[in-house]
């Protein structure tokens, strides 16, 4: 059952086309990655979904409803975390949990529990400062913990790490790892590590399509790998090995650490051919031999090319 | 209804944190206060500050100059603070996008919008009452022979009037996303109010009269026909800005 569903949605700004014809769907429990550069059209689709944009065609469904712009309805299925959240400075983080329990109909009892709850999860119970005087990686988990006051259905990431220093993207990989048990999440990005770390699903979005989308296993089967290793029993053989793939024209990279020589080639299969025929030729027998398995970083930037 | 409360009480929690309660408070007591006190003691002291060779005939001062010290003040001092101090209700939000995180937890933006509303009204009503009640028990201590009949229609004319600058300063602040260009609205209106009473048709259903003929309420202590249709248009006009006001929000795009 898709729990978003995103058929067909187009958006212009002025004469800049920023959406076209975006489809795809969200299924209940899974990790959605939807990757793209800056100005690829994400945070626009994510706005769109939130009722927050309005969408010159094509259709939002949440649930099974439709989203309306202006129209707050469907927001009661979702939790919203965006890049940079903005709260109210002058309150606690106590205050504005309760504040976000009271707007999402929760009752006064289990507002406080689940306050209590999500503020111990993301590392905040026991913080009485207003949040003006709040750390942006602060900021952050509170805005996780006020994005799951609503048990939400569905959790809608606008590039929810971008801000953050690596500890702090790491705090919020982690309690997103949680959340992923209970909660379908969308988690726009341009940071394809996390991708990898979290995502079961990936759509990536360039020029305002979607051009590539499927599980991140199958995203990186579908491309050949630049990047292969290999790794002799000795140095001295590595290093015989690593002077004559220098002379290669077809070999971009090249790093010998020891017994083991790493590489990448554009043309992974040619290149691998030339490794065989040096090998053969110097009689060299290596420990292993591989083809590494392609990276987000390669499928990415294959889909964009 | 509970994220109508929610977020009236978020307000008002606001307008205390950030001392804007505190300082109208103040402005409007002040106001309270000095209204009758110039009132009464004013022609002593320019009798006193004045050469000896000038002789000014002053009049006894009485509860009428009370009230029409208090009219003054609170339109050219209190109002002004007033507007001052909210101008920047709406445009604090879109600035810091405090409303997204409101908007996609469900909260209706008609909701916001009413609760926005219902605090300056409210903060409105609180305040000039609160003034009006000073200047009321000075002035009966002050001028213990005056009356207070037509004291109500005269003051709730203006309260009246306080509340339709609300409502436009709530409709500017929806569709400029700044502080100052509310500000500049509603002086704006109040400035074609002034010019359309250049026109005797006009004026006899302008709102303006609703600030501008106070004493004289309190002196005749009755409506004559162009002061009801001023009172009606002001009235038409409030209810009608409040909507427009939601209208719009509803379709705001809010970053």
């Amino acid at each position: 059952m898709a729990v978003l569903e995103i058929k067909a949605l187009k958006k212009t700004f002025g004469t800049q086309q920023v959406l076209n014809d975006v489809t795809f769907s969200v299924e209940k429990g899974s990790v959605y990655g939807f990757i793209g550069k800056n100005g690829a059209g994400k945070t626009t689709t994510m706005n769109i979904a939130l009722g927050l944009l309005k969408a010159d065609e094509g259709s939002i469904m949440i649930n099974d409803e439709y989203v309306h712009y202006g129209d707050t309805k469907t927001n009661q299925y979702v939790g919203y975390l965006p890049d940079v959240p903005e709260f109210y400075s002058f309150l606690t983080a106590g205050e504005y949990m309760t504040l976000c329990a009271d707007i999402s109909g929760l009752d006064k009892q289990r507002g406080k529990e689940k306050s209590a709850e999500l503020l111990k999860m993301v590392g905040l119970e026991d913080n009485k400062k207003r949040i003006k005087n709040y750390s942006r990686g602060m900021k952050q988990r509170l805005g996780i913990a006020q994005a799951l006051i609503n048990d939400p259905m569905l959790l809608i990431c606008d590039e929810p790490t971008s801000a953050l220093d690596p500890i702090g993207r790491q705090q919020l990989l982690s309690v997103l790892q949680k959340v992923k048990e209970h909660t379908t999440v969308i988690f726009s990005t341009h940071i394809l590590s996390d991708v990898e770390a979290i995502c079961d699903e990936v759509a990536i979005l360039n020029d305002g399509r979607i051009v590539k989308q499927g599980t991140v296993k199958q995203l990186k089967a579908g491309i050949d790998s630049e990047n292969w290793t290999v790794v002799f029993e000795s140095e001295e053989d590595a290093k015989v090995f690593y002077d004559i793939l220098l002379t290669e024209k077809e070999i971009n990279s090249l790093v010998i650490n020891g017994a083991t020589v790493d590489g990448a080639a554009t043309d992974a299969k040619k290149a691998m051919i030339t490794i065989l025929k040096h090998l053969n030729r110097l009689s060299l027998i290596p420990v292993k031999v591989e083809r590494k398995e392609a990276t987000m970083e390669e499928v990415f930037m294959e889909a964009i090319r | 209804m509970r994220g109508f409360n929610a977020f009236v009480s978020k307000e008002l929690k606001e307008n205390m944190r950030n001392y804007k309660f505190f300082i109208l408070g103040i402005v409007f007591a002040i106001v309270g206060l000095l209204s009758p006190l110039s009132a009464k003691f004013l022609p002593e002291l320019m009798e006193n500050l004045l050469d000896e060779t000038i002789t000014i005939i002053l009049a006894e001062p009485t509860y009428i100059d009370s009230w029409l010290q208090f009219f003054s003040n609170i339109s050219q001092i209190a109002l002004v603070a007033f507007v001052l101090v909210f101008s920047s209700v709406m445009s604090k939000e879109y600035e810091q996008g405090t409303l997204v995180h409101m908007v996609t937890k469900g909260l209706p933006r008609l909701t916001i919008y009413a609760a926005k509303l219902s605090v300056l009204a409210l903060s409105w009503t609180v305040f000039y009452w609160l003034s009006f009640a000073i200047t009321l028990g000075y002035t009966a201590f002050y001028f213990p022979d005056g009356t207070t009949e037509g004291l109500l229609i005269s003051a709730g004319s203006f309260y009246l009037f306080g509340l339709l600058l609300i409502s436009v300063l709530m409709v500017a602040g929806v569709v400029f996303k700044n502080t100052y260009t509310p500000l500049l609205v509603v002086g704006g209106f109040i400035g074609l109010l002034f010019i359309g009473n250049i026109v005797p048709a006009v004026e006899r259903w302008s709102p303006l009269q609703l600030s501008t003929r106070n004493i004289e309420l309190l002196t005749t202590l009755e409506a004559d026909r162009a002061f009801t249709q001023g009172l009606i248009v002001t009235l038409v006009s409030i209810l009608v800005l409040s909507i427009l006001g939601g209208v719009i929000f509803k379709r705001k795009a809010l970053q």
